[in-house]
């Protein structure tokens, strides 16, 4: 996720920091100095060649390809202890290629079909989306159901997984660089309150300790941008850089602009002294020359830059590569009323997610960082990022998906005789003009609640949202304005029954009301299977595919048997994954050893997961002082008992397997592990807490996806209530992390997940189980249905059924 | 009597304060609140949760906005506020509760009125038989076989059922055309039909779960009603009734029945509440989005308005009830009265 402004005040007590790690065993060689801290005109990157060092050869302690990663050695042994692997997996790990159709179809593979309209599709989903505002709500299934009702700018392949032209017809990216601030014509100066105007600050940023329970709260520092006569300049960019290595800070600095009067209130960032830098902003695409001067050239007729600009070394003082994109929309996009799709749809959705009032915090934190969305005219629009980050444009792509129609609510409020419109206004300025400001409370709240569009939504994509039956089905029908024939969906209605009963939903699915049965359980899909009738089986394809997932126990910190890596270790040697996948899981799951998506670029597949070995774990366990001397069959240690609470999410059978294997496993060394299945909400909430002990959980994700969420140490205090609920602290992993968000060079970003990959693995603050497959059975008159190993997995758009073979009219 | 009307009536104002206070309780103790829920749901407990999650922030504002991390008497003095301006609404949504409410209250009241009407109309006859005739066969039998339903539990009868109901061949031999339907109440067609059809659909959905509901409520009530009957014709007055020379029919439908019908009189009083009640198990198998369900639904989202506003329904339903059943008391039995009380 993107919020580099709000890991700010997180390191007070960073103190703790090295206590998780300091006593485990030789650490991976230490990293110096490379990562972006000293931000002057390092960042740049092409995105296509590697690295900036050029020729110099491999230090030690670095990848080769990429010499400025730093590179961590898969461990093989911990205080000599050799640690047992399990072999590497020969099945094919390929994320991408061409997607084969209809496995497992007989018939469809007997006879060759052509596609053709026509025919239902009733599939059964697990759980009823209460809005489908694509703003305000944000469960899956919401998203499964409108990622046919709007699009994005530019779609994912699910096959290349690299992105298609949607909406958008092309973009244009640019880098951004901020001048010297005594750049001539364009000087800059910046002044704290009412000091003198400088071209440089030094704020020595204190944060008061936080008093009685409450966080501690950064004061805010108001600052002004002038040009050199004092004249306030407004918009101006102000980026405030630690000096030297500031635990929690960010190491590219914090980019932020100034408003309409040249005024800017900043803060919330950890103690420490900054520099505070000011400088005009050109954007163009960047190219370094041999003598060291950069040239900055517009690449869009819309730049305001109008020629090829040489900038002699000293003459710019940073660069965000890639932060500025234009979109070019193609010009036949329709609402489905036929209206046109515009930029002015765009920029309604920036002011909606800019407004606080309107229920959209999830998607918010997405876009906190898009920092500008200006339309220049109706089909083209310009966004601009805070900070270069590798996530930066699938973002910006799946801005049209939260986008709502803009005329649609301009029609509502028109017809009560006010003008909707996007500047921020008052309330007594909107009744003063009959105007209501999409980016105010009353909006906002409308926007919230009601039901004209946020049970109907108007669409852009193949399908549109017919009728919404509540706590039963919403059933979509093909868009009659939809643009692109090659797209529009082949069956002529899909309808989203809600079942969340998986007994309910698989009787459904033997009864005939439902085609497809997705989200089958494991049990289902390997048992009760077997219980139905011939005809059943036959009329009905049964499929397994893979999903960016995987399943953990995660071992938490802050409880004093599991800092010791070693320990960590030694659990996982406990449990025969691979035994558990094959009786139970009749082998459909990898087992995985890190916390990327196995089949994506950040997965090193030269880690091969830990091996069960209860010998090796007894050995790793007795070193770390765990010894039973009171002969009780439990391990103790200075008087301490070993033992582990386990909690998790009550209701899959599953899990209750595991649990009792791993609890059988751990008893015979000596360690009492109680697990306690929880009702969700309960769950959550000492999981949030960070009252377990050990948890069981899956992590979703993308096929490439940000560790700072789970694993990067501002979010690891136990009063944080992130996603880092084992309290995992590395600096080492904290400096990957932060180089990894700012590198837009997939190959060298493959480098830095790698190194990651193998940290983690050293420090075992998960033992990473796996990725599991998800099941489903369909009907076998559909065809063209294929797997991907993206969410949900299946494109109903490509779904058909034979002329002959249609049950619906 | 109407004194004593009002008097009850001002004593259940403390009665539910304390039912309010206690329900308050009981669902805000446990762990979790909406903006845990809205933020890392149970959505997602199904699919695995995303971990590029990070609405730490957010969840706080919305903590604040719904005042959950004030003190608990804060919380309930707010609760009041709202209670008393009827302002309950979903948090996570905030979306006034009334529209869901009132849907599954519409679904729940007609299938319950239907159930109960089942239960009495074959309850009371059957009771009334079986004590008459006692240790007959027909007496024998009836008892076994409503102890058997009894016992049975509904889930697993609702699963027979509807494998039953799976079973094409059965309906075609009958001369039905399509399937019985399995689950929800209405057909995916239901709008486009005649409302005669739609009468037929909707009937023939809500049989299963009336099924499913009747049984276990069949035998209690009978046995309840034979048990009462035997009582009373064990008494002097009825000896002097068939001694005079009355016909059985006489003796036991004038002379007994009124007199026996106390038991299902205080039956009754648990009629109201449970008329508003929902049978989750039921409602889970055939789908069907009633009290039940939306009452679990709440708890397991921690909507807690919803939850408070269903046990309240409930809480003022019974001590209605009561207060019926009192007065029905009086009125079938001369010998008791609102002065005695």
């Amino acid at each position: 996720m993107v919020r580099y402004r709000s890991f700010a005040l997180v390191m007070v007590l960073s103190g703790l920091l090295l206590s998780g790690c300091a006593k485990s065993g030789p650490v991976a060689p230490a990293k110096s100095g490379t990562t972006p801290t000293d931000s002057t005109a390092k960042t740049s990157e092409s995105g296509s060649s590697g690295s900036a060092t050029g020729e110099s050869k491999a230090r030690p302690g670095y990848w080769e390809d990429y010499p400025d990663v730093p590179k961590v050695e898969i461990m093989t042994e911990v205080d000599g202890i050799k640690i047992p692997r399990m072999p590497l997996s020969n099945q094919s790990l390929q994320l991408t290629g061409p997607v084969p159709a209809d496995v497992g179809n007989e018939e469809a593979l007997k006879k060759s079909t052509t596609p053709v309209t026509g025919d239902t599709l009733t599939i059964r989903f697990n759980a009823e989306p209460k809005v489908l505002n694509t703003i305000t709500e944000n469960s899956a299934v919401m998203r499964y159901i409108m990622q046919y009702v709007n699009l994005y700018l530019f779609r994912q392949n699910n096959e290349t997984f690299g992105f298609e032209p949607c909406i958008a017809k092309h973009e244009i990216v640019e880098d951004s660089v901020k001048l010297s601030p005594d750049y001539p014509g364009r000087e800059r100066r910046v002044a704290i309150n009412d000091g003198d105007a400088q071209t440089t600050l030094e704020l020595d940023y204190v944060v008061p300790p936080a008093q009685d329970g409450k966080p501690a709260q950064g004061p805010k520092v108001a600052l002004i941008t002038s040009d050199k006569n004092g004249h306030p300049v407004p918009h101006a960019w102000v980026g405030i850089y630690p000096v030297g290595k500031i635990p929690g800070a960010s190491n590219i600095g914090y980019h932020q602009w100034s408003d309409d009067k040249g005024q800017l209130e900043v803060g919330g960032f950890p103690t420490g002294k900054y520099t505070v830098r000011i400088g005009d902003e050109v954007f163009g695409v960047t190219k370094t020359q041999e003598d060291g001067s950069l040239v900055v050239k517009p690449a869009t007729a819309e730049n305001p830059l109008r020629e090829e600009l040489t900038l002699k070394a000293g003459e710019w003082q940073d660069i965000q590569a890639k932060t500025y994109t234009t979109f070019y929309l193609r010009d036949d996009v329709k609402w489905s009323d036929g209206a046109p799709f515009t930029t002015k749809d765009l920029e309604f959705a920036y002011a909606l997610l800019n407004n606080t009032d309107v229920d959209g915090d999830s998607i918010r934190t997405y876009y906190s960082d898009l920092v500008e969305c200006t339309a220049l005219g109706p089909y083209v629009i310009r966004m601009r990022y805070r900070q270069q980050y590798f996530l930066a444009s699938d973002f910006l792509y799946q801005f049209a998906f939260h986008t709502p129609p803009l005329h649609f609510f301009e029609e509502i409020f028109r017809s009560q005789g006010r003008e909707l419109t996007l500047d921020a206004l008052t309330p007594e300025q909107e009744a003063a003009k009959k105007q209501i400001s999409a980016r105010g409370q009353e909006f906002g709240k409308f926007f919230n609640t009601d039901e004209r569009y946020n049970s109907k939504p108007l669409g852009n994509g193949p399908y549109i949202v017919d009728k919404w039956e509540r706590k039963d089905r919403v059933e979509l029908v093909r868009n009659p304005h939809y643009w692109e024939p090659s797209k529009a969906g082949h069956v002529d209605r899909i309808i989203v029954k809600f079942i969340p009963d998986q007994v309910t939903a698989f009787t459904a699915l033997k009864a005939g009301e439902i085609d497809f049965l997705y989200d089958m359980s494991p049990e289902q899909y390997f048992d009760d299977w077997q219980t139905l009738d011939k005809q059943t089986q036959d009329t009905y394809v049964k499929s397994a595919w893979f999903v960016p997932m995987f399943q953990w126990i995660g071992w938490n910190q802050l409880a004093p048997q599991l800092k010791d890596r070693r320990i960590r270790l030694a659990l996982t040697m406990l449990f025969d994954r691979q035994e558990f996948i094959d009786k139970k899981l009749h082998g459909e799951a990898i087992v995985v050893s890190g916390t990327e998506y196995v089949f994506g670029i950040g997965y090193d597949r030269k880690v091969a997961p830990i091996a069960y070995d209860p010998d090796t774990a007894r050995e790793l366990l007795t070193d770390a002082g765990w010894i039973d001397t009171d002969n009780d069959g439990i391990l103790d240690r200075n008087g301490e008992k070993f033992q582990i609470v386990l909690r998790m999410g009550k209701g899959k059978p599953i899990n209750d397997q595991i649990c009792e294997v791993i609890q059988k496993n751990f008893k015979n060394v000596g360690i009492d592990l109680q697990f306690q299945p929880m009702e969700w909400a309960s769950f959550v909430e000492k999981l949030r807490a960070k009252e377990c002990d050990a948890v069981m959980l899956r992590w979703t994700m993308g096929p490439e996806s940000d560790p700072f969420q789970i694993w990067h140490s501002s979010e690891a205090a136990r009063e944080k209530r992130g996603s880092n609920v084992v309290s995992f602290r590395s600096q080492q992993a904290d400096e990957l992390i932060e180089l990894l968000r700012v590198t837009l060079d997939p190959g060298k970003r493959s480098r830095i997940h790698h190194s990651f990959h193998r940290l983690i693995d050293r420090e075992q603050p998960y033992t990473f189980m796996w990725t599991p497959k998800e099941f489903g059975a369909y009907h076998k008159r559909f065809r063209n249905v294929k797997w991907y190993r993206l969410r949900p997995g299946f494109d109903l758009t490509e779904w058909y059924v034979p002329k002959d073979e249609q049950l619906h009219k | 009597m109407a004194t004593y009307l009002i008097k009850r009536l001002f004593l259940m104002i403390p009665t539910l304060f304390g039912i309010l206070v206690v329900s308050f309780l009981v669902i805000r103790l446990a762990p979790g609140d909406p903006a845990a829920e809205k933020f890392g749901g149970a959505g997602q407990a199904a699919s695995g949760v995303n971990a590029s999650r990070g609405t730490e922030a957010a969840e706080k504002r919305f903590r604040q906005r719904h005042g959950f991390d004030k003190p608990l008497p804060t919380q309930f003095a707010m609760y009041l506020n709202r209670l008393v301006h009827g302002d309950m609404i979903f948090f996570q949504s905030e979306q006034p509760i009334w529209k869901e409410l009132w849907a599954a209250l519409k679904i729940t009241m007609l299938l319950n009125l239907i159930v109960f009407t089942l239960i009495y109309v074959a309850a009371v006859p059957l009771g009334i038989i079986s004590a008459a005739y006692p240790r007959s066969t027909f007496d024998r039998f009836s008892t076994m076989a409503l102890f058997i339903m009894y016992s049975l539990p509904s889930f697993w009868v609702a699963e027979l059922l509807r494998q039953l109901a799976m079973q094409n061949w059965l309906w075609s031999s009958l001369g039905f055309q399509s399937r019985w339907p399995i689950m929800g109440l209405k057909s995916q067609n239901f709008d486009s039909l005649t409302s005669f059809e739609q009468l037929c659909d909707y009937a023939q959905h809500i049989v299963l779960p009336v099924l499913c509901l009747t049984y276990g409520g069949l035998a209690y009530v009978s046995r309840q009603m034979r048990a009462g009957m035997l009582e009373v014709i064990r008494q002097d007055y009825i000896r002097t009734a068939e001694a005079k020379g009355c016909s059985k029919a006489r003796v036991i439908l004038v002379h007994a029945l009124r007199n026996s019908l106390f038991p299902i009189i205080t039956l009754l009083a648990s009629l109201l509440p449970f008329l508003v009640g929902g049978s989750v198990i039921i409602e889970v198998i055939f789908n069907i989005h009633g009290m039940g369900l939306l009452s679990y639904e709440g708890v397991l989202r921690r909507e807690y308005d919803l939850v408070m506003t269903t046990l309240m329904l409930s809480a003022v339903l019974t001590l209605i009830g009561i207060l019926v059943s009192d007065v029905l008391y009086v009125i079938v039995n001369p010998r008791v009265s609102f002065e005695d009380k």
